[in-house]
């Protein structure tokens, strides 16, 4: 006899201490955030970027606000320091984007208004490299300073 | 000589895409406070400036910001920032050694008088004319006073160069002295803790080359946005706190409650940092979290402050170990005593004049 | 001003005027209130249990410290004020008369008073000069020493930027770190402790067995003499 079943254990289930989320009072201030930076995108095309990392949410709050916007039809993953998944939502122009790092751990998730995230689009900088690097392939000789991820 | 390259060039030479570039931005706008706008702003001022040489010296230390330093959040964060500064001169961290490695330290004086940063992981001890740390055959406090002569800005790395750390504590027998009262006539920026927070050392150098301009400082000069507030502002145990919860021991229902650990030392109320924020190993978790009160390890002589389990300091130099509150209570006591005596001599004297009085008064009659 | 023996043979005199009454006591309350609450912040009470959001009892303690705080310092800078306007004995508790001879001949005669090697206490229009002596260092000096180190403490919740933080932030860097000012601190409730447990003892001891009346002089404001000896 151990005697260690003589020691009471009681198993708290973790749903005992969500409690019941208010409102979701913070969900719903982005949310008018949201459609704010939606009429601006409109009318002048400016884009906005919200840290989702920075906002004081409580339980249920982002569960709440990613419910709201839904799922959309665009699914994208850049491979870029870690993974970068890229969510469209039900709302057109209005993107998810969730920073992980290479443990496939969040580091930190944005809600991005715009017609593409910056983060897909093609940079500038690699563009105007852009003829240079295809010549070189058709010539048969490889590009001087080709980065290796994007070969 | 490469830091005439942008840092942006280096990146771009070292293999890491512009996506990778934008992400970086994006999680240093993120993890110093700012608005995502930022990383724009982050992202062309790495594309425009050239880098800023860094000097890293070692003092009396254990290098354990540097491997704070080098475990950033992600391992090509501090690679970027790694590249993104010069790191012309770490004995820890570079390949050349001996004379050459000295050498560089002449060099980038000379080079870039007035505009490298002098980061200082250590701190110089100043007994015994500095023989308790000898670089390349000099003091230490030497070698810190000439790199400092032309740098641009210090940066204190961790409690040792901030405070004076372990090496400073009671007696203090080599008389390790932190880094600002020996170099007075430099902007010092102190990036407290033991070691400090890896996301912290980055933010901070990023934050300076970003904007060209050393963060704000509180009186101790510490960098507001890391260390404007204290652990226990920002604990996530804190309603536990307000509500009167406490672990009171440390097998107790409170402990695996998760209750806070107040009763049980934690310096969190006395302690500023970002732990409870940013938190450690990649935000996994802090000291609080995994169920241990904070020692105050970022805050100035926290050696000598006692036991780290209790939050009243423990007063020495009345022959045996004494807080506050035993004092305070023999103190009360003795008072209490003392006047509850004196109250019964006054009584017993009252009583004494009066009859004396009352006899004088017979005897007058 | 320090008032000695009084020439003129009286009966009573009008002390302690009605302001001053008030502030005693909002003040002995406050005191009292800042002990007890301040006591039980830094030993605080038994755990409680359920959840932490059926409680507030840590929260409601702290409330009540600062509201008693910011009594106390409200009234500290009225008694100030109350220095300059009031009657000759307001200014009592703001100046010692250290260079006075007389002073420190009448602080012996006040010892020995209560060391019980003088027969009869001298009589004192204002505080004698012992309870004068701390008074001042006490009640002053320890008083502003308590709301300098009590607010530096209270600006760390405030923020750096908030009106404490500016007013009292630098206290901390000058006596070492936050643990420093709050260990001061809470060695000057002890002094306080203390003397409170000497100054009510002393009071209704000396209404008993010296010469004037006190503890009805600080209800009523009229400081009666037993006697019409000098």
């Amino acid at each position: 006899m151990s005697g260690s079943d003589q020691i009471p254990v009681s198993i708290e289930s973790s749903a005992s201490c969500s409690g019941k989320p208010r409102d979701y009072g913070n969900a719903r201030a982005v949310l008018g955030q949201i459609r704010h930076a939606l009429e601006r995108l409109i009318a002048s095309g400016e884009e906005t970027r919200i840290d989702l990392n920075a906002m004081p949410f409580g339980p249920g709050d982002l569960e709440h606000l990613t419910n709201c916007l839904g799922t959309g039809e665009v699914q994208a993953s850049v491979e870029a320091l870690g993974p970068t998944r890229i969510q469209e939502t039900a709302i057109p122009g209005v993107w998810l984007v969730d920073y992980l790092n290479a443990e496939n751990q969040r580091l930190t998730l944005h809600i991005e208004i715009a017609n593409v995230p910056q983060i897909l689009c093609p940079q500038p900088q690699d563009l105007a490299l852009a003829i240079d690097r295809l010549d070189a392939r058709l010539d048969g000789t490889p590009a001087p300073n080709t980065p290796p991820l994007s070969s | 000589m490469a830091t005439t390259e942008t840092f942006y060039e280096v990146m771009r030479r070292q293999g890491i895409t512009r996506r990778s570039f934008l992400k970086y931005c994006s999680l240093t706008a993120t993890a110093l406070g700012l608005e995502p706008i930022f990383a724009s702003k982050i992202a062309h001022a790495m594309e425009t400036k050239p880098r800023t040489p860094v000097l890293w010296l070692h003092g009396l230390e254990c290098t354990c910001c540097s491997e704070s330093f080098i475990r950033s959040a992600h391992p090509l964060v501090s690679d970027v920032v790694l590249s993104m500064i010069s790191l012309d001169y770490d004995d820890t961290l570079m390949a050349s050694a001996g004379h050459q490695a000295e050498a560089i330290l002449g060099e980038i004086r000379e080079k870039y008088k007035g505009n490298y940063i002098l980061a200082v992981e250590g701190n110089p001890p100043l007994n015994q004319d500095g023989m308790s740390c000898i670089i390349g055959g000099r003091p230490f406090v030497d070698q810190l006073k000439e790199v400092a002569a032309d740098c641009k800005a210090v940066i204190s790395w961790g409690s040792c160069a901030s405070w004076g750390c372990v090496q400073a504590a009671h007696p203090n027998p080599t008389q390790a002295t932190p880094v600002h009262k020996v170099i007075t006539d430099k902007p010092i920026i102190k990036v407290p803790g033991c070691p400090p927070i890896a996301e912290v050392m980055t933010g901070v150098i990023t934050y300076m080359l970003t904007f060209d301009r050393i963060p704000e400082l509180d009186r101790q000069g510490r960098p507001k946005m890391f260390y404007g507030q204290r652990i226990h502002d920002k604990c996530y145990r804190r309603p536990h706190f307000d509500a009167g919860q406490y672990v009171e021991d440390w097998d107790d229902e409170g402990a695996r409650k998760g209750y806070c650990l107040y009763k049980m030392g934690c310096k969190g109320p006395t302690t500023y940092n970002a732990c409870s924020t940013v938190r450690w190993n990649n935000g996994v978790s802090f000291p609080i979290q995994s169920g241990h009160g904070c020692i105050g390890c970022s805050e100035d002589g926290f050696w000598d402050k006692g036991s780290f389990y209790h939050h009243v300091t423990t007063t020495h130099g009345f022959g045996i170990e004494a807080n506050a509150d035993k004092v305070g209570i023999a103190a009360a006591g003795t008072v209490g005593a003392a006047i509850t005596a004196h109250a019964a001599a006054s009584a017993i004297q009252r009583i004494k004049q009066r009859s004396g009085e009352h006899h004088e008064e017979n005897d007058k009659a | 001003m320090y008032s000695g023996v009084p020439t003129v043979k009286r009966t009573a005199v009008y002390v302690y005027q009605a302001p001053v009454r008030i502030w005693h006591w909002v003040n002995a309350l406050a005191i009292t209130t800042l002990t007890i609450s301040g006591y039980l912040i830094a030993n605080p009470l038994p755990t409680l249990s359920g959840e932490a959001s059926d409680h507030y009892l840590m929260g409601d303690i702290r409330f009540f410290h600062f509201a008693a705080a910011y009594i106390f310092m409200v009234g500290f800078l009225f008694r100030i004020y109350w220095a300059f306007v009031g009657n000759s004995y307001s200014h009592q508790l703001f100046t010692l008369p250290f260079w006075r001879r007389r002073f420190w001949s009448e602080l012996v005669h006040e010892l020995r008073w209560y060391a019980f090697l003088e027969k009869e206490p001298r009589k004192y229009v204002g505080h004698n000069p012992l309870a004068h002596l701390f008074m001042v260092v006490i009640i002053t000096v320890g008083g502003l020493v308590m709301i300098v180190t009590g607010m530096a403490l209270y600006s760390e919740q405030t923020g750096l930027g908030s009106w404490q933080d500016k007013l009292f932030g630098w206290v901390i860097p000058l006596v070492g770190q936050s643990q420093d000012v709050r260990m001061w601190h809470h060695w000057g409730m002890w002094v306080l402790v203390v003397f409170v447990m000497l100054h009510v003892y002393t009071a209704i001891r000396e209404d008993i067995m010296s010469r004037q009346s006190l503890i009805s002089t600080m209800i009523s404001g009229w400081r009666m003499f037993k006697d019409d000896r000098p």
